[in-house]
C-alpha cells in the first residue's frame, strides 16, 4: 500500500495587514510551523512521500531567508517531498526555484516538480505526472497532456497539478489555470493531487483539493488539513482522509445585540472558544453602559486568550439607562451632553456621536464614586 | 449690615486717637485733604476686620516714632438685628474682643466668627494680602484701585458663585468642568487647539504616508521585474527555437547555391569575353583587307585619271593655239580698218576747217558794215548836238543874271511905288479938244500925274505952272530910282533883253532853254549809244576788222588753192571723201567710224592677248599633267596583277562570314548570362550572407543578454521584493488602522468637547442671569441699552453697547481707563447687590473713587452709587468733597471728628 500526504497552498511568505504587527507576524510563522507539522504527520503515518499541489510560496520574490526556512522545515520528513511550482512560485525564467537553487537551499529529499511530464518514483512505485505552471496564468488546461502521457502498468499514476477544476468552482479563486473535472477518469490517475483552493475539497472519488495546512483567510472553508491517501495499487480506489494540521481556526461572526441576554450569549460563545484563534466580530444592535463594559471586558479578554480578535462597534448604540446616568452623576450641563449624543447616535454619521458618548461614558465611570479610581 | 462706628487709639496719625460714629445706613461722605488720616481710617477699617491681632507684622499701625504703641481699632456694625462690636489691639497687649448683643468672644473664635460673617480669611502668618480679603476685598475699593476687578472677583469667586446658587457652584467644581477638562487633556493628545494632528496620530500618519509613498516605488519595482522575467523567457524561448532550427544554416545552403550559379556564369563571361576579343581580331582583319582593296581601286583611278589629264590639256593646247591665230587674222583686218578710219578722219577736219574760216570772213564783213553804218550815225548825232550846244548856250540865262534881274525888276517896282506915293498927285480932267502939257507932253482927256520935281504945265493958252513937290526925301529917292533904272537897263543890255519885257522874256528864255537842254540830252544819249566809246573808238574798230578782213581774205585764197591742187589723189575712201565740201556731218561720222575701228582694234587686241595668255597657261598645264603622268610612271609602273585581285576579294569574304559566326555566337552567349542574372545572384550572395549574419549575431548577441538579464534578475530576486511589498502592505494596514482609529477618536473627542463647551456655556449664561440682570441694572443707568458678557469668573469681559451702525461688541480691556473704572465700580455694586440677596452682609468702602472719569460720567455714576446706596451702606472717602456735594448727604471732615471717650 502506499501512502501519500497532500497538501497545498502553503502560501510561505504571506503578510497578514489586517492584523496588528504582532499578530501579523505570528500568523506568517504559523505557515513555517505548519510545514514542520506536515512532516510529522508524514513521518508519524509513513507516507511514501508528500505531494504538494502548488504555491509553496506567496511570491516569487521571498527573501532568502524565507526560502531557507521553507527548506529547513522540510528536515522533519525524510522525503521525498514533491514541489509543483504553482500560480504564486510558477516556474518562470527567473523563479523562486531558480533562486532556490542558486541559493543550494533545496535539500536533496524535496524534488521540484518545475518540467511538466513524468516523474518515477521507482522506489515508491508511482509516478507522478506533473503539471506544474510556467506562466503566472494560462488559459489552458496543463493537465490535458496527462492523458497521453505513459507510465509503467506496474506503477501508480499521481497527478499533480494546481488550478481551478472547471464547473465545480464556478465562483472559485482562481478562474484561469482551468483543470477539467474528469481529468482523472481521463488520464487514467490513480490520483489527481490538486492544489490551489484553500479548503479541503472532494472533487469526486481520485480528485482532491488538499486546502491550504494553516488557514489564512476567514472564509470557511474547511482549510487548516492535509489529505492522508492510502492507495492499494493500480486502479483501485484512494482512501483519503483529512488530517488537522493547522493551529489558528478563523472565525467571522456576526452578531446582533437587542436584548441584554444576546449580550450573554456573546460573552459566553467568546468564552468557549478554543484557544488561539483569529476572530472578526462585527456586533451591532445596542446595550446599556454595563453591557458596553461587560463587551469590552471580555473582548479584552479575548484579546489575550486568542491570537487576534477584531471587534467591529460601529453598529452597536449605546444606550444608557436612566440608573447609570444617576450613578454616573451626571448632573450640570453633562446630563444635557449625554442626552444629545445619545439621540446623534441615530443619525447618519451616528458612529462618532457614539464614541463621544462611549468616552464620555467612560471617563464618568472612572469618576463615579466606587470606580476604581475613586 | 450697617457700620456705626469706628474709633481709632494710637493708629499712625491718629496717635491721640479719633472716633467715626454717628454713620448712616446709607451714603455716608468723609473728606479731608491728603494726609488728613482719610487712608488712615481706611487702612484701620481693613486692619480690624483682616489682620490677625496676634500678627506682629502691622508696626505700620503705630503712630510715627511710637515703636511702643499700641494701636487699637474698635468697630461697631448691626446686623440682622444684632450689634456687633469688634475690637482689636495690636503689637502691645494684643488682643480681640467681638461682642454679639453681649454675647462676647475674643481671640481667635471672635476672627472667625466676624471672617465667616463677611466672608474673608486670615493670612497663616503676617498681614494680610489681597489674596485673603474675599468679598470685602472686592466691595472695599481702595484708592485708585477701582479697576483691579478681575483679581479681587477671582479671590471672592467662592463666595459670588455661593450666592449666585448651588447650580453655579457646582458648574466649577462638578464632574462637567473635570470631565471638560479631562476630554480637552484627551483631544490635546490627538490634535492642536486648530484641529491638526498632533502627537501619537501625527506620527501615525506620518508612518502612515511614508509606507503609501513606499508602495509605487516598491510596485513599480515589482512590475518591472516581473516584465523582465517575462522578456526572459521570451528570450529564452527565441534562443532555444533558433538553437534548434539554426535558421542562418538554411540561409548558409542557399547562399552556396547562388554562389555556384555565379561562378558558373562567371566562366560563361570569361568565354564570353574571349570570343569578343576574337571578334575584335577578325574586325581588325577585314578592315585591313578592306583597306588593301580600296587602295588598288584608288591608284587604278588615279592612273586613269592623269592620263585623262594629259590628253586633256594637249587637246586644249591645239585649240588655244589655232584660236590665237584667228585672233592675229583678225587683228591684222582691224589694224587695217583702223588706219583707213584714221585717214579719213584727217580729211575730214581739214574740210572742215577751211569752211569754217570761210564763215569767220564773211561775218567780219557783216561786222564792218555794221560799223561803218553805226560811225554815220554817230557823226551826225555828233553835229545835232553841237547845233543845238550853241544855241542853247545863246539863250541860256545864267541862274546869277537871272537872279540879279529879278532883284532889280523888285527894286525898281518897290522904288517907284515909293515915288508915287510920296509924288504930288496932278488929276486932270480936260474937256474934248483942249490939251495941257506937261513937261513938255502934251495931255488931253482925262489923266494923272504924279510929280516928282518940278514940273512945268505948259497950259493951253499959254500959260505954264510949275509944280514943285514938296520933302527932302523925294530928292534922295529920286535919284536912287534912277540908280536902280540905270542898273536895269544895263543889266536888260547886258542880257539882250527889252527893257519893258524884260521879265518875261527872261522867263520865255528860260523855258527854251529848258526845252532844248532835254532835247540836247536826248541827242547825247543817242550817241553815247552809239558811239558808247566815242566815235574814235568806232572808227578805230572799223579800221582793225577791216585789216583782219583783208588777212583772212588773203588767207583763205591760199587755203583753196592748195585743197583743190592736192587732196584728191590721196583719198582712196570715195564715200565721204566724195562729198567733202557737205560740212560736219561728214566729220562727225569719221569720227565715229575712226572710235568704233578703235574699239575694235582694242577688242581684238585684247582677245589676242587673252588667247595668247590661255594659251600659255594651257601648255603650262600640259606640260605639268605630263610630268605629273611621268611621275606616275616612273613611281607605279606596273598594273595590278588580277590574280592577287582576286585572292584579295577571296580572303575578305571568308573573313566575313567567320565574324559574323562570332557574332551569333557573341550573341548567344550573352543572352545566356543575361538570362542568368548575375547581378541578382550577386544580391542574393549577399543578402543570404548577410541575413545569416545577423540571425547568427542576433544569436550571439541574445545569448550574452540572457546571461545578463539572468544574472540581473538574480540580483533583483535577492531583494525579496514582493515579500517586502506584502510586509509593506501589511504594515500599511496597520497604520491605515490605527490612523481610522486615532481619527475617530479624535472626531468623538472633538464632538464631546464642543457639546461640552456648549452645555457648559449655555448652563453659565442661565446661572449668570441674575448677576448680569443687577448688572444691567447699573450698566443702563451708565450707557443706556448697554449690555455685557461675564467669563467663569464673573467678570465682565466684553461690553455689548448700541452703536450707529448697530451693536457694537468690545473688550472691555480696550475701553479707556475711566470707563474700565466706571465698570469696575459698577460690577462691584452688582456683586454687592448679588450678595445681599444670597443674605450676605455687604459694606462698600469708596476711597477716592471715580478720579479718572469725568464730569457727565460722574453725574451718571452719582446715579448710580445713589441708587446703590439704597440696599448698601456706602462710605465714600474724598479729598475733593465738593465734587460730591449733590449726593444729598451732609460730608463730614475728618479733621474735625471728635477724640474717642477716655476708656
Amino acid at each position: 500500500m502506499t501512502r501519500l500526504l497532500h497538501t497545498a497552498d502553503w502560501q510561505i511568505g504571506r503578510q497578514y495587514g489586517r492584523f496588528a504587527p504582532d499578530d501579523a507576524l505570528a500568523l506568517a510563522e504559523a505557515r513555517f510551523a505548519a510545514v514542520e507539522r506536515l512532516a510529522q504527520l508524514a513521518r508519524e503515518h509513513g507516507a511514501d512521500a508528500v505531494l504538494v499541489a502548488g504555491d509553496v510560496f506567496d511570491a516569487q520574490t521571498v527573501s532568502d531567508r524565507t526560502i531557507r526556512r521553507l527548506f529547513l522545515a522540510l528536515e522533519g520528513y525524510a522525503g521525498p517531498w514533491l514541489l509543483l511550482p504553482g500560480n504564486h512560485d510558477a516556474a518562470l525564467a527567473e523563479s523562486v526555484w531558480e533562486r532556490a537553487r542558486r541559493l543550494r537551499a533545496i535539500p536533496g529529499h524535496a524534488h521540484v516538480l518545475d518540467t511538466p511530464g513524468v516523474h518515477r518514483f521507482e522506489t515508491a512505485g508511482f509516478a507522478v505526472l506533473a503539471a506544474p505552471l510556467t506562466q503566472r496564468q494560462t488559459a489552458q488546461d496543463l493537465t490535458e497532456p496527462f492523458d497521453a502521457l505513459e507510465t509503467p502498468a506496474e506503477m501508480l499514476r499521481i497527478g499533480l497539478a494546481h488550478g481551478s477544476v472547471q464547473s465545480l468552482l464556478a465562483d472559485g479563486i482562481d478562474a484561469p489555470n482551468p483543470i477539467a473535472a474528469d481529468r482523472a477518469e481521463r488520464a487514467r490517475l490513480d490520483y489527481l493531487a490538486l492544489g490551489d483552493w484553500h479548503g479541503a475539497r472532494q472533487v469526486n472519488a481520485r480528485t482532491w483539493y488538499a486546502g491550504t495546512p494553516e488557514p489564512d483567510r476567514f472564509r470557511n472553508n474547511e482549510s487548516g488539513q492535509a489529505l492522508l491517501v492510502e492507495l492499494d495499487g493500480p486502479g483501485l480506489p484512494p482512501r483519503v482522509s483529512p488530517l488537522a494540521v493547522g493551529r489558528h481556526a478563523w472565525h467571522e461572526w456576526m452578531v446582533q445585540l437587542r436584548v441584554a441576554t444576546d449580550l450573554d450569549d456573546l460573552l459566553a460563545r467568546l468564552r468557549g472558544l478554543p484557544a488561539p484563534a483569529v476572530l472578526a466580530l462585527d456586533i451591532e444592535g445596542q446595550t446599556d453602559l454595563d453591557g458596553h463594559r461587560r463587551l469590552a471586558d471580555a473582548l479584552a479578554e479575548a484579546e489575550a486568550r486568542h491570537r487576534s480578535v477584531q471587534a467591529r462597534l460601529d453598529g452597536l448604540r449605546l444606550l444608557p439607562t436612566e440608573a447609570e446616568l444617576a450613578s454616573l452623576q451626571a448632573d450640570g450641563y453633562l446630563g444635557a451632553v449625554i442626552a444629545q449624543l445619545r439621540e446623534q447616535q441615530d443619525a447618519v454619521d451616528g458612529t462618532v456621536a457614539r464614541d463621544a458618548l462611549a468616552i464620555l461614558a467612560g471617563l464618568l465611570a472612572a469618576q463615579a464614586p466606587g470606580s476604581r479610581e475613586a | 449690615m450697617h457700620l456705626t462706628r469706628l474709633q481709632l487709639r494710637q493708629v499712625r496719625r491718629f496717635g491721640t486717637g479719633v472716633l467715626l460714629d454717628d454713620l448712616q445706613p446709607g451714603l455716608n461722605l468723609l473728606h479731608g485733604p491728603n494726609e488728613s488720616g482719610k487712608t488712615t481710617l481706611v487702612r484701620a477699617l481693613r486692619a480690624v476686620f483682616f489682620e490677625r491681632y496676634g500678627t506682629t507684622a502691622m508696626a505700620d499701625l503705630a503712630p510715627w516714632g511710637d515703636s511702643g504703641a499700641s494701636p487699637e481699632i474698635e468697630v461697631d456694625f448691626r446686623w440682622q438685628g444684632q450689634s456687633w462690636r469688634l475690637a482689636k489691639r495690636f503689637l502691645k497687649g494684643k488682643r480681640c474682643d467681638l461682642t454679639i448683643d453681649g454675647e462676647a468672644w475674643s481671640g481667635e473664635h471672635a476672627e472667625a466668627r466676624v471672617a465667616s460673617l463677611l466672608g474673608y480669611e486670615y493670612a497663616g502668618k503676617g498681614a494680610s494680602s489681597a489674596r485673603h480679603w474675599g468679598v470685602p476685598g472686592l466691595l472695599w475699593i481702595e484708592q485708585g484701585g477701582t479697576g483691579e476687578l478681575r483679581e479681587a472677583a477671582e479671590f471672592a469667586s467662592p463666595h459670588l458663585r455661593a450666592a449666585l446658587g448651588p447650580d453655579l457652584g457646582g458648574l466649577a467644581s462638578g464632574a462637567g468642568d473635570t470631565i471638560l477638562a479631562r476630554v480637552e487633556a484627551l483631544r490635546a493628545e490627538l490634535l492642536t487647539a486648530t484641529g491638526k494632528p498632533r502627537g501619537e496620530y501625527a506620527q501615525a500618519l506620518a508612518q502612515l504616508q511614508e509606507r503609501q509613498a513606499q508602495r509605487e516605488p516598491l510596485a513599480a519595482s515589482i512590475r518591472e521585474y516581473q516584465d523582465d522575467v517575462d522578456r526572459l523567457a521570451e528570450l529564452d524561448r527565441q534562443q532555444r527555437q533558433e538553437r534548434e532550427q539554426q535558421p542562418w544554416r538554411t540561409l548558409r545552403e542557399q547562399q552556396g547555391q547562388a554562389a555556384a550559379q555565379l561562378a558558373d556564369v562567371a566562366q560563361w563571361q570569361a568565354r564570353l569575353a574571349q570570343k569578343e576579343q576574337d571578334r575584335e581580331l577578325q574586325h581588325s582583319q577585314l578592315a585591313l583587307l578592306r583597306q588593301q582593296r580600296a587602295d588598288q581601286n584608288r591608284r587604278r583611278e588615279e592612273r586613269a585619271r592623269r592620263q585623262q589629264a594629259v590628253a586633256d590639256s594637249q587637246q586644249r593646247v591645239a585649240e588655244l593655239t589655232a584660236a590665237l591665230r584667228e585672233h592675229d587674222a583678225a587683228l591684222e583686218n582691224a589694224r587695217r580698218a583702223y588706219d583707213q578710219a584714221r585717214q579719213r578722219l584727217r580729211l575730214a577736219r581739214r574740210a572742215a576747217d577751211r569752211r569754217r574760216d570761210r564763215e569767220a570772213l564773211e561775218l567780219r564783213r557783216e561786222q564792218a558794215d555794221a560799223l561803218r553804218r553805226r560811225l554815220a550815225e554817230a557823226l551826225r548825232l555828233q553835229d545835232e548836238c553841237l547845233a543845238l550846244r550853241q544855241r542853247l548856250q545863246a539863250v541860256t540865262l545864267t541862274p546869277d543874271s537871272l537872279k540879279t534881274l529879278r532883284q532889280l525888276a523888285r527894286e525898281r517896282e518897290r522904288l517907284t511905288i515909293q515915288r508915287e506915293q510920296a509924288a504930288t498927285h496932278l488929276h486932270f480932267v480936260l474937256p474934248g479938244g483942249q490939251d495941257l502939257e506937261i513937261d513938255g507932253e502934251r495931255v488931253a482927256g482925262n489923266g494923272e500925274r504924279q510929280l516928282l520935281h518940278r514940273t512945268r504945265l505948259r497950259l493951253p493958252g499959254g500959260g505954264e505952272l510949275h509944280i514943285t513937290p514938296g520933302g527932302t526925301d523925294l530928292a534922295e529917292l529920286e535919284r536912287r530910282w534912277a540908280r536902280c533904272q540905270d542898273d536895269w537897263r544895263t543889266h536888260c543890255q547886258a542880257l539882250g533883253l527889252a527893257e519893258s519885257t524884260a521879265l518875261a522874256e527872261a522867263d520865255a528864255r528860260q523855258a527854251q532853254a529848258t526845252q532844248w537842254s532835254a532835247s540836247l540830252a536826248q541827242l547825247q544819249a543817242s550817241l553815247a549809244h552809239q558811239a558808247p566809246d566815242g566815235v574814235a573808238a568806232i572808227e578805230f574798230a572799223l579800221q582793225a576788222l577791216e585789216a583782219e578782213l583783208a588777212r583772212r581774205q588773203e588767207a583763205l585764197a591760199e587755203v583753196g588753192e592748195q585743197t583743190e591742187a592736192g587732196e584728191p589723189a590721196s583719198t582712196p575712201h570715195p564715200g565721204p571723201a566724195a562729198n567733202l565740201g557737205t560740212g560736219l556731218l561728214d566729220l562727225s561720222e569719221a569720227e565715229t567710224a575712226e572710235a568704233l575701228a578703235e574699239a575694235r582694234l582694242k577688242r581684238i587686241e585684247r582677245d589676242r592677248q587673252s588667247a595668247h595668255t590661255a594659251l600659255a597657261s594651257a601648255q603650262n598645264s600640259r606640260q605639268q599633267a605630263q610630268r605629273e603622268w611621268e611621275h606616275l610612271q616612273s613611281t607605279s609602273p606596273a598594273a595590278d596583277d588580277p590574280q592577287a585581285e582576286a585572292d584579295l576579294r577571296r580572303r575578305i569574304d571568308d573573313a566575313e562570314s567567320r565574324l559574323a559566326a562570332l557574332q551569333a555566337d557573341i550573341l548567344a552567349q550573352q543572352a545566356r548570362i543575361q538570362a542568368a542574372r548575375p547581378e541578382v545572384l550577386q544580391q542574393d550572395v549577399d543578402r543570404l550572407g548577410r541575413s545569416a549574419d545577423h540571425l547568427e549575431t542576433r544569436f550571439r548577441t541574445r545569448e550574452l543578454q540572457l546571461a545578463e538579464q539572468r544574472s540581473r534578475l538574480q540580483t533583483l530576486s535577492a531583494e525579496g521584493l514582493e515579500e517586502r511589498r506584502a510586509e509593506l502592505e501589511r504594515d500599511t494596514a496597520h497604520w491605515q488602522r490605527r490612523c481610522d482609529e486615532l481619527e475617530r477618536r479624535a472626531a468623538a473627542l472633538d464632538l464631546l468637547r464642543d457639546r461640552l463647551r456648549a452645555g457648559r456655556q449655555a448652563l453659565t449664561q442661565r446661572l449668570q442671569e441674575p448677576l448680569r440682570r443687577h448688572l444691567e441694572h447699573y450698566l443702563t443707568l451708565l450707557f443706556p441699552g448697554a449690555g455685557v458678557v461675564l467669563d467663569d469668573n464673573l467678570v465682565p469681559t466684553r461690553l455689548n453697547r448700541p452703536a450707529a451702525g448697530g451693536p457694537e461688541l468690545g473688550d472691555i480691556d480696550a475701553l479707556s481707563f475711566g470707563a474700565r473704572e466706571q465698570l469696575g465700580l459698577i460690577s462691584r455694586l452688582a456683586y454687592a447687590d448679588l450678595l445681599r440677596e444670597a443674605g450676605h452682609p455687604t459694606l462698600i468702602v469708596l476711597d477716592d473713587a471715580l478720579v479718572h472719569t469725568d464730569h457727565e460720567r460722574l453725574d451718571r455714576m452719582k446715579r448710580v452709587l445713589f441708587d446703590a446706596a439704597q440696599r448698601h451702606q456706602v462710605l465714600l472717602l474724598t479729598c475733593h468733597p465738593q465734587v460730591w456735594q449733590d449726593l444729598g448727604v451732609a460730608p463730614r471732615d475728618i479733621a474735625g471728628l471728635p477724640r474717642p471717650a477716655e476708656g
